[in-house]
């Protein structure tokens, strides 16, 4: 094995012999041992041969073998999917021409349970995407701006429109996920649902938000903005399910039935039992949807039924699955804690970087609010968050003057104690929320080298 | 479904089906078939070769045969031979291909 040659030879080998087991287990039990012989078969064949033939000829083999693999598991997908639906021409025609869906199974209370927490869980999901698109958003804004096709930066709701958008990803992804064994062409449902709340979203600040609305009452304009969204949505997602299912009408009103239901929490969200009213549009748009799909099933004596058979014997032992999962959950946690903190970052370089702390500490505390103005600001001071770590993240004190006491302010006096938390990045100082909790994404710049002083 | 309605065939299933149309080959045989009759234009890999036998046996154009003379070596080495429904295939498609050639002789003899 000393052989620089042979080293090589059993290196590609052991490559080849790797890629085989990603076949999908049906295809590989049946064929893998015979795509081995034939490779050994080629790979001695072209030994004989000039010069370095064995090594295109195991390049040509490995290409080969990656297309095929990918080809086997498309199959093996298609195969899986329609051993769980009957194909259409097993469908009951109806007299009206409606063709009816029957899926191989109803979906019972574990997809109804599912469809519940991830449709709930879809709301906070967004919000933990939501920074790393209002970036992307500001990012090309900007470019926009500095190519002169924007005029202002300020004047693109970023924030607003990356929720929105965060917002119709999740959703439309975790219920194709739970629908794609329920509905044939389920992708679509992606695309209506994602469709309907983005664009009964744009409708909803268009109309509602508009600058005719704005001495309407705030609880008025939130019920209609989710009644407006609710009817979209459930219009979108009726041009979809109208194909498939009979009654497919009612969707309109359990999805408007779904959003108003937050509006059981009143003017404002102010306890956790109030929050829990977030699990209502899940639980009605899941029951709602349980019972348009019980009732697809056609009214035959003799309906086609399909043996969708587990072929549990072939795949990874539980625990080895459970491990690879687990294991898999190790990079994509340091990769959404670089997003998060990454776009927390470039959020808070496109509101200003200052070359001293105190500068932004006057910069961020100069805008009034409740119609008072800054007149002055003093006892500016500033000094590292934590003595003994994070250099790089500073607290900083102000007091700030108003000419007036602002609207809505407790108190008769004109001015304030401002405290917030600065960070210092390559190119200065910039200002993070404390909502954004600084301190961790201060732990972050800290792995990836993003902070500007450091230890 | 006929055997017309798998018309017009990929090059590669028609290679295979050519190779295997005058006695039953195993795997390794069909690859040199191939690229014997097309002169070395097409070789094909192993993994490329056994998608498009699992799709013809899936389909009913092929069938597998335990090989006698594998020497105890039965999981390495399976003969593949075409079925009525795969040979039937075959002839229509070679015939479509005679047409074309047909055809293409004429409008240059009449050019």
């Amino acid at each position: 094995m000393d052989d620089p040659m042979e080293r090589l030879q059993s290196l590609v080998l052991q490559l080849y012999e790797c890629l085989l087991r990603l076949y999908p287990p049906r295809f590989r039990g049946e064929f893998s041992a015979e795509i081995r012989a034939v490779f050994l078969s080629r790979i001695h064949e072209s030994e004989g041969r000039a010069g370095y033939s064995w090594l295109t000829t195991a390049f040509q083999e490995i290409m080969g073998l990656v297309i095929s693999i990918l080809r086997e598991c498309w199959h093996e997908l298609r195969v899986r999917k329609e051993r769980a639906m009957v194909s259409e021409d097993q469908l009951q025609k109806e007299g009206s021409g409606i063709r009816v869906l029957r899926p191989a199974g109803n979906p019972g209370a574990l997809w109804f349970t599912g469809w519940t927490l991830l449709t709930t869980a879809a709301i906070p999901a967004a919000l933990i995407t939501m920074p790393f698109l209002t970036a992307l958003f500001v990012g090309l804004i900007n470019l926009g701006v500095e190519a002169g096709f924007w005029p202002s930066a300020k004047m693109f709701p970023a924030e607003g429109l990356s929720f929105l958008v965060s917002l119709a990803l999740t959703l439309s992804l975790v219920q194709w996920y739970l629908l794609r064994n329920f509905l044939p062409r389920a992708r679509l449902w992606f695309l209506v649902t994602g469709a309907g709340v983005l664009f009964g979203g744009l409708v909803t600040r268009l109309v509602f938000l508009g600058s005719f609305a704005q001495n309407w009452d705030p609880f008025f304009i939130m019920a209609a903005s989710l009644l407006l969204v609710g009817l979209v949505l459930g219009l979108a997602q009726w041009l979809y399910l109208r194909r498939f299912l009979p009654n497919a009408f009612w969707i309109i009103f359990i999805d408007v039935l779904a959003a108003g239901s937050i509006l059981v929490a009143g003017r404002e969200v102010s306890s956790l039992a109030e929050l829990a009213v977030f699990v209502l549009p899940g639980a009605i748009t899941g029951l709602g949807l349980w019972l348009l799909l019980g009732h697809a099933q056609p009214r035959t004596s003799n309906p086609v039924q399909m043996e969708a058979s587990r072929e549990d014997d072939r795949r990874l032992p539980r625990l080895a699955r459970v491990g690879l999962g687990l294991a898999a959950l190790v990079p994509l946690f340091f990769v959404c804690i670089w997003v998060y903190a990454a776009s927390h970052l470039a959020l808070a370089k496109n509101a200003g970087v200052y070359p001293t702390v105190e500068q932004a500490i006057i910069a961020n505390n100069s805008q009034g609010f409740g119609g008072a103005e800054v007149v002055r600001i003093e006892n500016v001071r500033a000094e590292p968050n934590r003595r003994d770590a994070q250099p790089h993240i500073w607290f900083g004190y102000a007091t700030v003057y108003l000419d007036k006491v602002p609207q809505g302010y407790n108190s008769d006096h004109d001015h304030y104690l401002s405290g917030k938390y600065y960070i210092h990045v390559k190119e200065g100082w910039v200002f993070v929320g404390e909502g954004a909790f600084p301190e961790f994404i201060g732990w972050v710049m800290e792995l990836y080298n993003m902070e500007g002083v450091n230890r | 479904m006929e055997a017309q309605d798998y018309l017009p065939l990929s090059e590669t299933s028609f290679f295979i089906l050519l190779s295997l149309a005058t006695t039953p080959k195993h795997g390794y045989a069909i690859i040199k078939e191939v690229e014997a009759i097309s002169a070395g234009r097409v070789v094909l890999a192993a993994g490329t070769l056994y998608s498009a036998l699992r799709r013809m046996l899936e389909d009913d154009w092929i069938e597998r045969l335990e090989d006698n003379q594998s020497n105890g070596d039965s999981r390495g080495r399976k003969l593949y031979s075409l079925t009525d429904l795969g040979r039937r295939i075959f002839v229509l498609e070679t015939k479509r291909l005679q047409g074309l050639v047909r055809l293409t002789a004429r409008s240059n003899a009449r050019e």
